[in-house]
C-alpha cells in the first residue's frame, strides 16, 4: 500500500476521457502523438482499434473509452494517442491509449491524493490507484498496467510476441 | 269568358228583364199546350166517348129486349114473341153498325170495335138459332096436330066401333043371340072401352107430359099404347065381319101413325131443347160481351177523365211552380241588376266625390305650390349667380394648382434620379461587403493554421516534458523550459481562439451589412418606381386641371343659360298658379255635380247629403287651413271668411248652385302674383 502510493505520488500526465479528468504517471508514458491512421487487426477484442506504425514499430492502439466501457465517440483534431510503456506479463511493451484530449503534466503530492472509493463510475475499482484533487478538481489516477492485463489483452499480446520474435 | 260586372248598363237590366220575360213566355206556352190537350181530351169524352157509351147502352138495352122476347117465344112459342124478338135483334143490329160507324170514325177503339163484331156474330148466330126453333115449332106444331088429330080419330073410331058394338048386343040381347055371340060381343065391347080408356089416358099423359116439357114420359108412354094394339088385336080375331076387320085395321093404322107421331114430337121436342140451350148459351155470351162493352165504354171514359185530371193537375202544379220561380228569379235579378248597378254607381260617387275632393285639396296645394315655386326661382337666380362668382374663384385656383402639380412634377423627377443615384452606389457597397465576407474567410483559415499549431506546439511541449521526467535530475531544467513551450503554445492557442471568435463575429456582421443593403437596395428600387408613378399621377393632374379649366368656362355659360331659364320658370310659375284657381273653381263646380249625382242616386235623403256635406266642409277647412300659413302674411281675415262660407254653401247645395269664386279663397290671392 505504501508502496503503492509512493509510486503513484508524483508528476502524471492528465487527459480527457468525457467531462473527467484521468492521470497516468508520467514515467508510464513513451510519448504522446496525434491521431494517426489505425490498421485495423481482425479477430481483436471491440476496443482494440488497430495497430499504428510508430517510426517503424508497430504498437496496437486501445480506446480507453471503450475499454471503460463508456460511449464511443467520433475522432476530431483534440483527439491524442498516448503511447505508455506498460509490463504485459513481464514484458515491456509499447502501447497507444486513445484518449479525447491530453490535458498538461501535474505535479501531484502525496497528500494531495486519496485512495480510490470501493464504488466507482465507469472504471473497475481496480484500474485506479487514488483520487488526485487539484485546485477544486478531481484527478483520477489510473493504474496502467492493471488496464492493460486483462485477459484479452495479454493473449493479444502473447500472439505479438510470438510473431515478433519470430521477426527478431 | 263572360263578366256580367263589366257589362254595359243597360245590357244588365235588358238581360235581367229580358230573363223574366223569357220565363214568363215558356210558362204561358207551356200552359197554352196544357191547356188545349185537357180540352182536346174533354172534347175527346163529349164527342167520341160520351156516343159510344151512349151507343153501348143501346146496343144492350135493344139486346136486352130482343133476348127477353127471345125467351118469351121459348116458352110461349107464339108468333108476336118471335115477331118482337126479331124486331128487337134488328134494332140490335142497327145500333150497333150505328156503334161501328161511330168507333171506325176515332182511332184505338179496336177493342170496342173487335168486340162489337164478335157481338154481331153472336147476334147472327142466336138470329139462326131462333129461326130454326121457329121452324122447328111449326113442324112441332103440325106434328102436334097431326098426333091430335090421330088420337081424336082413333077415339072416335073406337068409341063408334064401342057403340056399334053397343048397339049390336042389344040387337043380340033383344034379338036373343047365343050367348057365345053376346059373350064375344061383350068382350069385344069390353076390350073396346078398355082401349078408348086407355087412349084417353095416353092423351091425357101426352098433354101432360108436354105441359110438364117431359120428353122422357112423352116417349114412354107410348109403350102404353102397345096395350091397345093387343086388345085391338084380340077383337079382331074375334071380328069376322070384314067392316070391322077394316074398320079395326083403320083404328090400328092411326093407332101406329098416332104412335109414330108421338114419338116424332118427342124427337122434335128435344131437338127444340137442344136449340134452345144453344140459343140460351149464344144470348149468355152476348150478355157478357154487352156487359163487357159497356164497362169498356165506361173504363175508357174513366181512363180519359183520370189522364185529363191528371193533366190538369199537373200543368196546375207546373203552373204554381213556374210562378213561383219567376218570382224567385224575376226578385233575384231585380236585387242582383239592382245591386250591379247601384252599388257600383254608389262607389263611383264616393269615389268621384273623394276625387273631387282631393282635386280641389290637390288644386290648392298647386298653388301654394306655384307660388313657392315662383319664390323659389327667385332663389334660385340669386344662387345662381353666387354660384357664376364662386366658379370664378375655383377657376383661379384650378390655374393655381395646375402650376403646383408642374412644380410637384418636377420634384418627382428629382427624387426619382437620386433614388436611381442611391441605387447604384448600393450595388457598389454590397460588392465591398462581399470581398469583407471573402477576407474574413481566409483569415479564418490562417487563424485555424495558427490553432492546429499551438495544439502541436502543446503535445511538442508535453513529449518534452515526459522526457524530461525520464530524464530524471537531468533533465530539471529542460522541464521548465518545456512547460514555458507548453504555456506559450496555449497562449497562442487562445490568441488564436480569440481572434477566431472576432473573425467570426465580424462574418456575421458583413452579412448582416449585406442583408441590410439588399433591403435598402429594394427599398430604393420601390422609392424609384412610387417616385415615376408620383411623376406619372402629377402629369395626370395636370392635364386634368387643365381640363377642369376647360369644364368651368363651360359651367359659366351653362349657369348664364339657366339664369335665362330660372326667369322662364319664374313666369310659368305665375301662369301654374292661375291655372291652379281655375282648376279649384272647376273642382268646385264639379262637387256641386256631384251632389246633385248623389240626391238622384239616394233621393233626397237629407242624412246623407248632410254627412257628406259636412265630410266636404272638413276636407275643405282642411284644405284652406293648409294654405293658410302661405297667405298669412298677406290676408289674414280673408282665410276665415271662406271656410265658413263653403260649408254654408255645401250644406245648402240641394237649393242654389255654388259659384266657385264664393268657395275658393285662393282667388284673391292670386292676383297677386
Amino acid at each position: 500500500m505504501d508502496l503503492q502510493v509512493q509510486i503513484q505520488a508524483g508528476k502524471h500526465l492528465t487527459f480527457f476521457l468525457g467531462k473527467e479528468d484521468y492521470g497516468i504517471p508520467i514515467l508510464k508514458v513513451k510519448e504522446i502523438i496525434g491521431l494517426m491512421e489505425i490498421t485495423y487487426v481482425p479477430r481483436t477484442p471491440e476496443f482494440i482499434k488497430g495497430v499504428i506504425n510508430l517510426r517503424g514499430k508497430i504498437v496496437p492502439i486501445m480506446d480507453l473509452r471503450l475499454k471503460f466501457g463508456m460511449k464511443e465517440k467520433d475522432y476530431n483534431e483534440r483527439t491524442c494517442i498516448i503511447v505508455v510503456e506498460v509490463f504485459i506479463n513481464g514484458v515491456e511493451r509499447q502501447l497507444g491509449i486513445v484518449v479525447d484530449s491530453v490535458s498538461e503534466v501535474l505535479n501531484i503530492n502525496e497528500k494531495d491524493i486519496e485512495p480510490a472509493p470501493k464504488f466507482g463510475a465507469n472504471v473497475s475499482d481496480n484500474f485506479l490507484t487514488g483520487m488526485g484533487k487539484v485546485k477544486d478538481r478531481v484527478v483520477m489516477l489510473l493504474d496502467i498496467e492493471q488496464v492493460v492485463n486483462s485477459d484479452e489483452m495479454v493473449s493479444l499480446f502473447d500472439s505479438q510476441q510470438q510473431e515478433v520474435t519470430v521477426e527478431e | 269568358m263572360f263578366n256580367f260586372s263589366k257589362m254595359k248598363l243597360s245590357l244588365k237590366i235588358a238581360l235581367g228583364i229580358g230573363l223574366v220575360v223569357m220565363l214568363f213566355v215558356v210558362l204561358a206556352v207551356y200552359t197554352v199546350i196544357n191547356l188545349s190537350k185537357i180540352n182536346n181530351d174533354i172534347t175527346d169524352l163529349s164527342v167520341k166517348y160520351a156516343p159510344i157509351v151512349e151507343g153501348v147502352a143501346a146496343v144492350e138495352k135493344a139486346y136486352l129486349e130482343a133476348n127477353l122476347y127471345s125467351k118469351a117465344y121459348v116458352i110461349r112459342a107464339d108468333e108476336n114473341s118471335y115477331k118482337n124478338a126479331e124486331k128487337y135483334k134488328n134494332k140490335t143490329n142497327e145500333d150497333i153498325h150505328k156503334l161501328e160507324k161511330l168507333v171506325n170514325k176515332f182511332q184505338n177503339m179496336n177493342a170496342i170495335s173487335n168486340k162489337l163484331e164478335d157481338f154481331e156474330n153472336l147476334l147472327h148466330e142466336g138470329e139462326a138459332l131462333l129461326k130454326n126453333m121457329k121452324e122447328k115449332n111449326i113442324e112441332l106444331d103440325k106434328l102436334m096436330a097431326e098426333g091430335n088429330e090421330y088420337g081424336k080419330a082413333l077415339s072416335y073410331d073406337l068409341t063408334i066401333y064401342s057403340t056399334m058394338q053397343a048397339q049390336k048386343l042389344k040387337k043380340g040381347l033383344r034379338s036373343g043371340d047365343s050367348m057365345d055371340i053376346i059373350s064375344r060381343r061383350v068382350t069385344k065391347m069390353l076390350f073396346a072401352n078398355d082401349s078408348l080408356d086407355l087412349i084417353k089416358t095416353y092423351r091425357i099423359n101426352v098433354l101432360n107430359a108436354i105441359l110438364k116439357n117431359d120428353n122422357k114420359q112423352l116417349k114412354d108412354n107410348t109403350a102404353s099404347l102397345d096395350k091397345i094394339y093387343s086388345d085391338v088385336d084380340m077383337i079382331l080375331a074375334m071380328t069376322t065381319k070384314d067392316v070391322d076387320i077394316t074398320r079395326l085395321n083403320k083404328i090400328k093404322d092411326n093407332l101406329k101413325k098416332y104412335q109414330q107421331t108421338i114419338l116424332n114430337i118427342a124427337q122434335a121436342r128435344l131437338k127444340l131443347d137442344e136449340i134452345e140451350q144453344n140459343r140460351e148459351n149464344v144470348a149468355n155470351r152476348a150478355l157478357i160481351f154487352t156487359e163487357a162493352l159497356s164497362t169498356s165504354g165506361i173504363n175508357s171514359i174513366k181512363d180519359n177523365s183520370t189522364k185529363v185530371a191528371k193533366v190538369q193537375t199537373q200543368v196546375k202544379d207546373f203552373v204554381f211552380a213556374g210562378l213561383f220561380i219567376c218570382i224567385f228569379l224575376a226578385t233575384l235579378g231585380c236585387l242582383v241588376v239592382v245591386n250591379s248597378i247601384a252599388k257600383p254607381i254608389n262607389k263611383i260617387v264616393k269615389k268621384l266625390d273623394d276625387s273631387s275632393n282631393a282635386v280641389t285639396d290637390a288644386s290648392g296645394k298647386i298653388s301654394l305650390s306655384s307660388q313657392q315655386l315662383a319664390s323659389g326661382s327667385a332663389e334660385q337666380a340669386s344662387s345662381i349667380e353666387e354660384t357664376s362668382s364662386t366658379l370664378e374663384e375655383s377657376s383661379s385656383m384650378v390655374r393655381q394648382n395646375t402650376e403646383n402639380t408642374n412644380q410637384a412634377a418636377g420634384l418627382a423627377k428629382q427624387t426619382k434620379f437620386a433614388a436611381d443615384k442611391g441605387y447604384a452606389e448600393m450595388n457598389e457597397m454590397m460588392g465591398s461587403m462581399q470581398e469583407i465576407k471573402k477576407s474574413s474567410d481566409e483569415i479564418g483559415k490562417i487563424i485555424k493554421v495558427i490553432d492546429e499549431m499551438a495544439f502541436q506546439t502543446n503535445i511538442l511541449s508535453l513529449n518534452a516534458a515526459v522526457e524530461a521526467a525520464r530524464a530524471g535530475e537531468a533533465g530539471k531544467g529542460f522541464a521548465v523550459v518545456a512547460e514555458e513551450v507548453r504555456s506559450l503554445a496555449q497562449r497562442s492557442a487562445q490568441a488564436a481562439k480569440d481572434t477566431a471568435e472576432i473573425i467570426e463575429n465580424n462574418i456575421h456582421l458583413s452579412e448582416q451589412g449585406v442583408s441590410v443593403a439588399q433591403r435598402v437596395n429594394s427599398s430604393l428600387i420601390e422609392i424609384n418606381d412610387q417616385a415615376q408613378k408620383v411623376s406619372d399621377l402629377l402629369d395626370e393632374v395636370s392635364t386634368a386641371s387643365q381640363e377642369q379649366a376647360q369644364g368651368i368656362s363651360q359651367i359659366n355659360n351653362a349657369i348664364s343659360q339657366m339664369e335665362q331659364i330660372v326667369q322662364n320658370n319664374a313666369t310659368t310659375a305665375e301662369q301654374g298658379a292661375n291655372a291652379a284657381d281655375s282648376m279649384s273653381a272647376q273642382a268646385v263646380n264639379m262637387k256641386t255635380i256631384i251632389n246633385e249625382l248623389i240626391i238622384m242616386i239616394n233621393g233626397a235623403n237629407q242624412n246623407t247629403v248632410v254627412d257628406r256635406c259636412s265630410a266636404a266642409t272638413a276636407q275643405q277647412s282642411k284644405q284652406v287651413q293648409n294654405i293658410k300659413p302661405v297667405q298669412a302674411p298677406k290676408k289674414d281675415q280673408s282665410a276665415h271668411k271662406p271656410v265658413s262660407k263653403i260649408k254654408k254653401d255645401l250644406c245648402s247645395n240641394n237649393t242654389k248652385v255654388v259659384s266657385p269664386e264664393d268657395v275658393i279663397p285662393l282667388e284673391d290671392d292670386t292676383e297677386g302674383f
